[in-house]
């Protein structure tokens, strides 16, 4: 298969098969799709469409049942990959700001740099002032911010996020992509993002990957058009994003109604 | 008392207005914390005093005069008696040094075998049964064998111990080793923690609160064990004493032998609560 310079991961024909005692499910059928470098890519689809499946394959913690996944690896003086946790993946016996030094000290940092960067990371989602609480004594909102710094701060070659933002209230929710859109317009990872949020995806993404249900595959992939930097509240305003909010919804509901 | 709201009714024509002011309780939490502390500690130490004043005033009133009930002020001046020439000690170091020693063992044993067996599945299915039925064993019901094999001497006594609060140690480690969240695994997976680094930082903190509860019933249940074991097999400790007091027919003495096996029970459940607060602060 050729691969040009600007594909970061290719995914080839992936399946995926869930056997348990209540049988086979197929969560993955036949996927295909190419993340490029530099790109922030959104998984969209129901829930139960095999989207976190896909993300945990490509992360290395599922083995897939077929197919094959490539992914270049350029500075071995970074990690390939880091997760975000869709929730309770902060450890709740160490405190915030060791939350985020233990992977760094796994990946090769010192403890008094390890120290810093988390410092650095920690201030960037506001959470300085709270690096020697236990995450217990947080809100839940300051909790996925932990967690997005903990994986930020590898500076990871490919960042991986499970619906970091899915727990949170809408408030909160809407604040936490702004803050997302802010650090990403400026460090610019490739990112591989899992949501079933239609907002979120226009939002954030550069493309949307719509899944379909049981078993999952990959239904259409659209390109966002919006310049960036991106503005939210002009964005959410504008009459292109209501068209493609509709134009989503109208396949996701084909999708729900089939199932 | 610990009601948030204080609301007065106060009649104004027929209909009651209800007035919702803040409660003492809320004016002066601090005052009101440090008053509820008092009162908790108050009442956890009034409660047995109140209850051995009732069997003295019983006592003393003739009520419950029995040879077999010896009133708490006679229990106390034995305990004296037994204090001055020595046995007291004697008695006390004798226990002691058998749970601390056998618990030791046992409770660093079971720690290592629980933390390998409860990270490995297969181990897990090789094991399980096994432990499950060695632990169900009364492990009074082998102190026989023990002294066949061991003879008299202590060795016998603090392998029982040992053997007694390893089953119960392992058992709770394995569970809550093999019950931590695979949430957390996946996040050292992810980070590419080494397996050490998995153990040390995601398993051990994971598994901890729930195996301290099993080191918690243990040192509760070494306790007993031995008191049994010198009951029959020894010639010092306090379950001796109480043993010996029934062949002698000094009632105070026993009582001061299950006064005090009863008091080193609450204090190694105290010592463990306290190793609990320390070594899991996120818990508070």
């Amino acid at each position: 298969m050729g691969h040009d310079e600007q594909v970061k991961v290719s995914v080839q024909a992936v399946g995926k098969v869930f056997s348990s005692k209540a049988g086979r499910v197929e969560a993955l059928s036949r996927i295909s799709l190419d993340v490029r470098d530099g790109e922030f890519l959104c998984l969209l689809g129901p829930s139960g469409c095999g989207k976190t499946t896909l993300l945990r394959v490509m992360a290395e913690l599922e083995s897939p049942s077929s197919g094959r996944i490539e992914m270049r690896h350029d500075d071995p003086g970074r990690p390939l990959s880091a997760v975000v946790f869709q929730d309770y993946s902060v450890f709740p016996w160490k405190t915030i700001r060791d939350n985020v030094v233990f992977p760094l000290l796994q990946n090769g940092f010192r403890r008094r740099e390890a120290r810093e960067v988390a410092g650095h990371w920690l201030a960037q989602l506001d959470l300085t002032g709270f690096e020697n609480s236990y995450p217990d004594t947080v809100s839940g909102g300051m909790k996925q911010r932990v967690a997005i710094a903990r994986a930020l701060a590898l500076r990871p070659e490919l960042l991986l996020m499970d619906e970091p933002l899915a727990a949170l209230d809408a408030q909160l929710r809407l604040l936490l992509q702004e803050k997302l859109l802010d650090l990403w317009q400026r460090n610019q990872n490739t990112v591989v993002f899992v949501t079933h949020s239609i907002d979120e995806a226009l939002l954030l993404g550069d493309r949307i990957a719509v899944m379909s249900a049981r078993p999952g595959r990959i239904d259409t992939v659209i390109d966002v058009p919006f310049a960036r930097p991106r503005d939210p509240d002009e964005i959410r305003a504008s009459a292109d994003f209501a068209g493609l909010r509709d134009d989503i919804w109208h396949r996701l509901r084909r999708e729900l109604q089939a199932s | 008392m610990t009601s948030n709201v204080s609301d007065t009714r106060t009649p104004v024509g027929s209909a009651t207005r209800t007035v919702i002011v803040p409660s003492a309780r809320e004016r002066d939490p601090r005052a009101y914390a440090f008053r509820r502390r008092l009162l908790e500690r108050g009442l956890a130490v009034a409660v047995p005093l109140g209850l051995i004043a009732v069997w003295q005033g019983l006592a003393s009133a003739g009520v419950a005069e029995s040879p077999y009930f010896p009133p708490p002020f006679q229990i106390a001046s034995s305990w004296g008696d037994l204090l001055a020439n020595g046995v007291y000690v004697d008695s006390v170091l004798a226990s002691v040094r058998r749970i601390a020693l056998g618990y030791a063992a046992g409770t660093v044993a079971a720690l290592v075998l629980g933390f390998a067996i409860g990270s490995r599945a297969l181990l897990r299915s090789a094991l399980e049964p096994t432990i499950a039925a060695l632990y169900t064993v009364p492990k009074l019901a082998i102190l026989p064998l023990l002294l066949l094999v061991f003879g008299l001497g202590e060795t016998s006594k603090i392998l029982l111990v040992a053997l007694t609060c390893f089953f119960v140690v392992l058992i709770n480690t394995i569970d809550s080793v093999a019950g931590v969240s695979s949430r957390y695994l996946d996040v050292g997976r992810s980070f590419k923690a080494s397996r050490w680094a998995v153990l040390w930082h995601i398993t051990v903190p994971a598994a901890l609160p729930r195996t301290l509860t099993g080191m918690r019933i243990a040192a509760g249940m070494a306790v007993i064990v031995i008191v049994g074991a010198e009951f029959v097999a020894a010639d010092a400790g306090l379950g001796f004493l109480v043993w010996n007091s029934w062949n002698l027919g000094v009632p105070e003495y026993m009582f001061v032998g299950i006064v005090s096996i009863s008091l080193i029970g609450v204090i190694a459940t105290a010592l463990l609560r306290g190793l609990e607060r320390l070594l899991t602060p996120w818990n508070r």
